[in-house]
């Protein structure tokens, strides 16, 4: 039973020590990434795939 | 069946032709052999009658159906340093501190096939001439009068021309250092990558035509391998982010399939060399890539670990690469281009982990498992707070993970970093905050990955780290092996 409880436990349960982290210090990241990295993730990686499949035809013989 | 041919210098090597006949081409062996191989190599063993399954594969597949006779065995060359002494009549191998394997560096297949002669070949680095500092490797087994000698080095062999090309010998390379280096897949023969690149039997000489890329893609995917193919943006030799995931994925012990598009030419690439680090005080921000000074690479028309440049100068670089394929295993999600454009972001935390200035920060990104990265870490627990251990230990990480390292322009001198950050190779695109553990020496930010996706303040905790008197962490080198030149 009492190993059943351990696993249930997270890391944060585990670890003496963490502490909450002011959301204000994260929001200037998280408007970062919604704004503009996981934007541009999105259309960089779409971009890669026309690329490759234009690239797939290439002869490759020498 | 044996003849031992000691070396007082590279040009002894023309000697070959005395000893084996010329349907396996002993002079073109030899050249290539004086022009590539160190002065280190001070014996060469002629082993004759040889069962190559590779060429075997190729033999009952090919040449046995042709009107001209071939030999259906090989000669194979094995190399060894100056303390090895062979005894003919005995047919023994003898050396002082009888420690065989330590005095190997590797063998190679020639095929009795006329042209392009050198087949399956593993030879050390430390014996190739002008080889780059780090390459990717395995331990390769081998049988010899009835010694088991290894080498460490990486697959490969001239192509066959009339029923394998570059392409054929590139995959082959490949998959055959995944084979010897992981128990998970399979081996495979020649015959067998000219098989897989096509749904069904081409026959004839159809290989000699050429593979696409496609095919070379194929050929991964029937291997049980998950390859993800890279191609180089219409911006060309400007797309750096490409040339930053080409080096990101071999640092992570990735051998890569590359294609050389304006040749037609396919290669491997399987190891790089840094420049060597000059503090230049230069502001901007710099990746891995940028420190790149050549990269390694397996092209079937030199003996292995050519040397290319990084940048374009020569007629041979790595800015011909505009194409690439990596096998990767299953279970990485987070393609290379997230973690290209999500590592700088990450200097927005950079106030609450603690970051050096984003202008003076050499970025470098790869691919490990967690255990490695455990192993690591335990290796090294004196650099870190044991709670910070404790943290490493505990996080139900991923089997895949990508590490990105932050270092200063001194710190990447003396292989050191300031940051560490752990992302989950399995999150999606649209992560917020795709980590597991973001850390500096001062500052650690710990990510429930349960819970951080659907609130980033429940999810995510920090932790004050102790000073563990040492002023930088070690960079992570652990996938490929350092070239000791003799």
């Amino acid at each position: 039973m009492s190993d059943d409880k351990e696993e249930k436990k997270g890391v944060f349960d585990l670890v003496e020590g963490l502490t909450v982290i002011d959301p204000n210090a994260l929001a200037e990241f998280k408007q970062e990434m919604t704004e503009a990295v996981i934007p541009e993730i999105v259309k960089i990686v779409e971009e890669r795939r026309v690329l490759a499949a234009e690239s797939r035809h290439w002869q490759l013989k020498c | 069946m044996y003849t031992w041919m000691p070396l007082t210098s590279r040009a002894d090597l023309a000697g070959l032709s005395k000893h084996i006949s010329a349907e396996y081409s002993p002079e073109v062996v030899a050249k290539r052999l004086a022009d590539g191989i160190s002065e280190a190599v001070k014996g060469v063993l002629i082993e004759r009658n040889y069962i190559d399954k590779d060429y075997r594969s190729t033999y009952y597949n090919f040449y046995a159906k042709k009107g001209q006779h071939y030999r259906a065995d090989c000669v194979r060359l094995h190399f060894f340093d100056q303390t090895i002494t062979f005894d003919d009549k005995a047919l023994k191998l003898g050396c002082p501190d009888n420690r065989l394997a330590d005095h190997y560096f590797g063998y190679m297949v020639l095929r009795p096939t006329g042209i392009a002669t050198i087949g399956r070949s593993v030879v050390s680095p430390d014996v190739r001439s002008g080889a780059s500092r780090f390459i990717i490797s395995a331990d390769h087994k081998v049988h010899l009068l009835g010694y088991k000698l290894r080498v460490q080095g990486f697959p490969s062999m001239d192509q066959h021309i009339d029923i394998a090309v570059c392409a054929h010998a590139a995959c082959w390379s490949i998959l055959r250092h995944y084979s010897e280096r992981y128990s998970i897949y399979r081996e495979f023969l020649t015959h067998d990558i000219t098989m897989m690149a096509q749904q069904f039997n081409p026959g004839g000489l159809v290989p000699s035509k050429g593979l696409e890329v496609s095919h070379a893609e194929r050929v991964f995917q029937e291997a049980g391998t998950f390859p993800v193919h890279v191609a180089r943006g219409k911006s060309g030799k400007a797309d750096l982010s490409f040339y930053r995931q080409l080096s990101a994925y071999v640092e992570s012990g990735f051998p890569l399939f590359a294609a050389m598009h304006t040749r037609g030419h396919a290669i491997a690439v399987v190891g790089y060399e840094w420049r060597t680090p000059v503090l230049t005080g230069t502001p901007g921000l710099r990746y891995a890539w940028d420190e790149v000074q050549s990269l390694a690479v397996v092209d079937d028309n030199y003996l292995p670990y050519l040397s290319i440049p990084a940048k374009a100068g020569t007629p041979y670089s790595a800015e011909e690469i505009d194409a690439f394929i990596v096998a990767l295993p299953e279970k990485v999600f987070y393609p290379a281009d997230a973690v290209d454009r999500l590592a700088p972001a990450l200097f927005k935390l950079g106030a609450v982990v603690g970051l050096p200035p984003k202008d003076e920060t050499i970025i470098r990104y790869f691919i490990t498992t967690g255990s490695a990265l455990r192993r690591f870490v335990r290796d090294r627990e004196s650099e870190f707070d044991p709670k910070l251990l404790q943290i490493v230990m505990t996080l139900p990480l991923a089997q895949f993970i990508w590490v990105v390292e932050f270092a200063t322009e001194a710190e990447w001198a003396v292989g050191q970093i300031a940051a560490r950050a752990i992302v989950d190779a399995t999150a999606s695109l649209r992560e917020v905050m795709p980590l597991w553990l973001f850390h500096s020496r001062t500052q650690a930010l710990v990510f429930d990955r349960q819970t951080v996706t659907l609130d980033l303040q429940t999810g995510m905790r920090g932790l004050k780290i102790s000073d563990m008197g040492h002023t930088a962490f070690t960079r992570m080198d652990q996938n490929l092996r350092p070239t000791q030149t003799k």
